[in-house]
């Protein structure tokens, strides 16, 4: 009994650590890439009209990120692969005179030894026809690919900034 | 009755006094009230009465006399401004606590084609729970978003279904007897909307 008293309680503060270390922030590093704070906004899947082609996604997310690039050389983000929606770009938004534009871009320049930010209002990933509600706690698996470090999982975590 | 010149002289000092007391409170009370974050229209404008469709039915600007309207012009496949612009307005509404049931969110699609009533009703939901999400014809919509001087446009892409719409991304505030009051920009803090709101209800 006390054995398993013993068990449950480190079995409580290993639980604890590994929580404490996943609410750090959600960082993925390459030999030369590093993804901080990996993000996405809850966003509902938009099925309400009977889609003739039957297939059960819609509705847009986003995804935000911070490139930290520690190379020597700068690196370019050509696109995003993943299985949470029908398409992924990369967009940035600009606001100019307070309208607000949206349009794709073919890459992303990480200069050497800087780092980009992509945050709401700015550059994001667009994820469209999303086919999963993406839920507050929830975490999204995206493939990023860049010209120098080649491909990288990160895993987004769903939630409000 | 006779009243003395003294007695006069009091009553008179008395009325001052009060008088004094009054005029401290007042420049006093509005000294205290926060200046206004948001771009303030003055006087404000009145933007007559207009229909829309929610998946409640017919709604009017004017079913929410008495209310303080926000209005946000926008589309439910915008993945970064429009929802980030919900998330601050849900915010605020949790700042207001119990003052929350004297404001109505309004969104409006300018995206008719695509942007359902029913599916505009459980987005604007989603962000929280009394919010509406309304649409209506094109052309309304269009009559709609030039009263706010709204300036949108579709961006046609090259799969044509996930075409973008550019869009002016400001809150609007109409005070509670249907005048336009406040402007917010995009990006203005929810804190700042919530003092705004504060000082409006009072």
């Amino acid at each position: 009994m006390k054995q398993n008293h013993k068990v449950l309680v480190s079995l409580f503060f290993s639980l604890l650590l590994s929580a404490c270390a996943g609410n750090k922030t959600n960082s993925t590093t390459s030999d030369t890439i590093e993804i901080q704070n990996a993000w996405a906004r809850p966003a509902l899947m938009m099925t309400m009209g009977n889609d003739s082609s039957g297939d059960m996604s819609g509705g847009n997310g986003a995804a935000y990120m911070i490139v930290a690039n520690k190379g020597t050389a700068a690196d370019r983000l050509t696109s995003v692969e993943g299985t949470v929606a029908d398409s992924i770009q990369i967009h940035q938004t600009i606001l100019k005179d307070n309208v607000m534009s949206m349009s794709p871009v073919d890459a992303i320049e990480v200069p050497a030894k800087g780092q980009v930010e992509l945050k709401p209002g700015g550059y994001h990933i667009m994820l469209i026809g999303l086919k999963q509600d993406l839920k507050i706690g929830d975490q999204i698996q995206l493939t990023l690919i860049f010209e120098k470090a080649g491909r990288i999982n990160v895993d987004f975590d769903v939630k409000n900034p | 009755m006779k009243i003395s010149l003294s007695q006069k002289r009091i009553i008179l000092a008395g009325f001052l006094l009060i008088l004094g007391i009054v005029a401290v409170y007042l420049a006093y009370s509005t000294k205290t009230l926060p200046p206004f974050r948001g771009v303030l229209i003055d006087p404000p404008y009145s933007i007559g009465d207009f229909t829309l469709q929610s998946d409640q039915g017919d709604i009017h600007l004017s079913d929410f006399q008495g209310k303080v309207v926000l209005l946000y012009f926008g589309y439910t496949y915008c993945p970064d401004v429009c929802p980030a612009t919900m998330a601050d307005l849900s915010q605020v509404m949790e700042d207001l606590g119990k003052d929350s049931s004297k404001v109505q969110v309004i969104f409006i699609s300018v995206d008719p084609d695509r942007d359902t009533p029913e599916e505009l009703g459980i987005y604007a939901r989603y962000f929280y729970p009394d919010f509406i999400g309304a649409t209506s014809t094109a052309d309304n919509i269009a009559d709609v978003a030039y009263k706010f001087g709204v300036y949108y446009e579709i961006i046609p892409a090259a799969s044509g279904e996930n075409y973008t719409i550019d869009h002016t991304a400001t809150v609007w505030v109409i005070d509670q007897s249907g005048g336009l009051y406040l402007e917010w920009p995009y990006g203005t803090p929810s804190s700042d909307m919530a003092s705004d709101l504060k000082r409006l209800l009072k």
